[in-house]
């Protein structure tokens, strides 16, 4: 998920000052809808690098909003680490955003907290909070290889359809 | 609706069940559905209760310098009285006061022997006389009136809420007279939706678009209208509890997230004082064929508030955003709010001891 040369010096940036992310915009429409591209992002990570979803299309990908005070957040982590066990050997792409950090410690306390075996990203940014439209957390995309929301579920989601959202992204062609 | 989602097909404690969590003592957010059942909230006019209300740190992060606990302590006015309040926990505590609304909260600072303070629990009981509240008169001064009249970042007008309140308020210009258009036609719009278990920030944005919610939603928008229309309004910020038949104890554990909590809202009107209103009750009763009218100028007290405003920073001050509201015990490592299960939990338990009917 490592970001291409257009955008080496924002990467620089961050790593020297790690202020709150300023997230890239690619403008692909206004708020997330199923059959529709994301819209795009790129944010910081705990190390300050940043992760662009434009380098992710292509991949069948799973994005993840929570924030700290969020019980069933922590619900659907452990259906995450399922997933990221079970199609370890593919090329799904997970991704959590914590929509109240802007701080690479912030993040990196989350992630040990929940021992998150992948990225998370700090997502206090109002333009991915409307484009995603967050009101309430968790919400849970699945992107298809197309390129395309396949699955927006917002609140929470059964275990059952967690499952087969993922299957559907992994093993389409 | 405009996105996908499975929520309305499936049920909560399904969802908790699937998620291995079990469902003893789980109460969803929102006064209890006691319309369904035929129980008239207004016959209530008062009810007593006891409540633990109990933060517990499990863990803290591996680095962590500092910790602080703010916990909400409820005050007595006229819509309660609480009695008997007592404190418990291995740190030394102070009570505190928000700076805006005068909110009274714990506050615990942990800064020595970091490495060996956790688990510890802190708990604050309390007995809670709660009674059947109307409209009650009082004076507000023109600098008063303006923290009543301010929004946040999240419950904020737009053209489409502009639009919406032009029709529904229409050239009414008495505050009760808007108040009570504008309750209606929210509660109109909106449709409860009890499946939402998740954390909302009140963004009235999403709210109009989606047109569903709970009670922070309904309130959110309520409020982003009200002020438009210049009329001060207070956030209520509380808990939900069950309406029980007079001589039947009940007892029962809220959850303890963002997700168990209630809220309503009070708006001044010169010739009435401030007038209670919870719309999304209101919405509730009327839709289980009981007079919702009644939550339009009058509260039940089958509830307890802890605090008053959004957009809360506390005292001392958090290091972190301020909370959206301030039903829940809030923790903070360094600065950084600690993560609800992983790091702490909060355990809020009820016992109701008395009731009385008019």
């Amino acid at each position: 998920m490592r970001i291409g040369l257009a955008a080496t010096l924002f990467v620089t940036t961050q790593l020297v000052a790690l202020a709150p992310p300023v997230a890239a915009w690619a403008g692909a429409q206004d708020v997330a809808k199923v059959g529709h591209p994301p819209p795009l992002f790129a944010l910081p990570d705990e190390h300050g690098e940043v992760h662009a979803l434009a380098d992710l299309l292509g991949r069948p990908t799973i994005l993840y909003f929570t924030h700290n005070q969020c019980h069933y957040c922590s619900q659907v982590i452990a259906f995450l680490k399922r997933a990221h066990t079970r199609y370890e050997s593919t090329d799904l792409a997970i991704v959590t955003l914590n929509v109240w950090a802007d701080d690479a410690t912030f993040i990196r306390r989350y992630k040990e907290a929940f021992d998150l075996p992948f990225d998370m990203l700090a997502g206090k940014d109002l333009g991915l909070l409307r484009s995603y439209e967050v009101n309430y957390v968790p919400i849970i995309v699945f992107i298809g290889r197309d390129g395309l929301i396949r699955h927006l579920y917002h609140h929470y989601v059964l275990q059952e359809d967690f499952e087969q959202s993922t299957a559907e992204i992994v093993e389409a062609p | 609706m405009p996105w996908t989602s499975h929520a309305t097909a499936c049920d909560r404690r399904e969802f908790i069940r699937v998620a291995g969590l079990g469902t003893a003592g789980l109460v969803g957010g929102g006064l209890r559905p006691s319309h369904a059942a035929g129980i008239d909230p207004s016959a209530y006019a008062t009810m007593e209760f006891d409540v633990s209300y109990r933060t517990r740190i499990h863990t803290l992060p591996s680095n962590a310098r500092d910790l602080h606990i703010w916990m909400p302590l409820p005050s007595s006015d006229h819509a309660q009285t609480i009695s008997n309040l007592n404190i418990e926990g291995p740190q030394p505590h102070e009570i505190t006061t928000e700076r805006v609304f005068g909110s009274r909260m714990l506050h615990i600072a942990v800064t020595r022997g970091l490495a060996d303070a956790a688990p510890f629990d802190v708990e604050a009981r309390y007995h809670v006389t709660r009674r059947r509240v109307g409209a009650r008169r009082d004076t507000l001064s023109a600098d008063d009136a303006r923290k009543f009249l301010t929004l946040t970042p999240t419950v904020r007008m737009t053209a489409e809420i502009e639009q919406f309140a032009e029709r529904i308020v229409g050239r009414a210009s008495d505050p009760y007279e808007i108040g009570r258009r504008v309750s209606e036609g929210i509660q109109d719009l909106l449709f409860y939706d009890k499946t939402i278990p998740g954390c909302g920030t009140g963004d009235t944005a999403w709210i109009m678009k989606h047109r569903r919610g709970k009670c922070d939603d309904y309130h959110s928008l309520y409020m982003a209208i009200m002020v438009s229309r210049g009329v001060p309004i207070r956030w209520h910020q509380g808990f939900p509890l069950p309406l029980p038949e007079p001589g039947v104890s009940v007892a029962g554990q809220l959850e303890g997230d963002c997700t168990g909590a209630h809220c309503w809202v009070s708006f001044y009107a010169a010739d009435r004082g401030w007038v209670p209103v919870d719309v999304s009750e209101a919405d509730k009763a009327n839709d289980a064929g009981t007079a919702g009218s009644f939550f339009f100028g009058n509260l039940s007290p089958n509830r307890f508030q802890v605090s008053v405003g959004r957009a809360v920073r506390l005292t001392p001050e958090q290091g972190g955003d301020p909370l959206t509201s301030f039903a829940y015990a809030y923790a903070e490592s360094d600065g950084i709010p600690l993560v609800y299960t992983a790091n702490y939990e909060n355990i809020i338990q009820y016992a109701i001891t008395n009731v009385e009917m008019s």
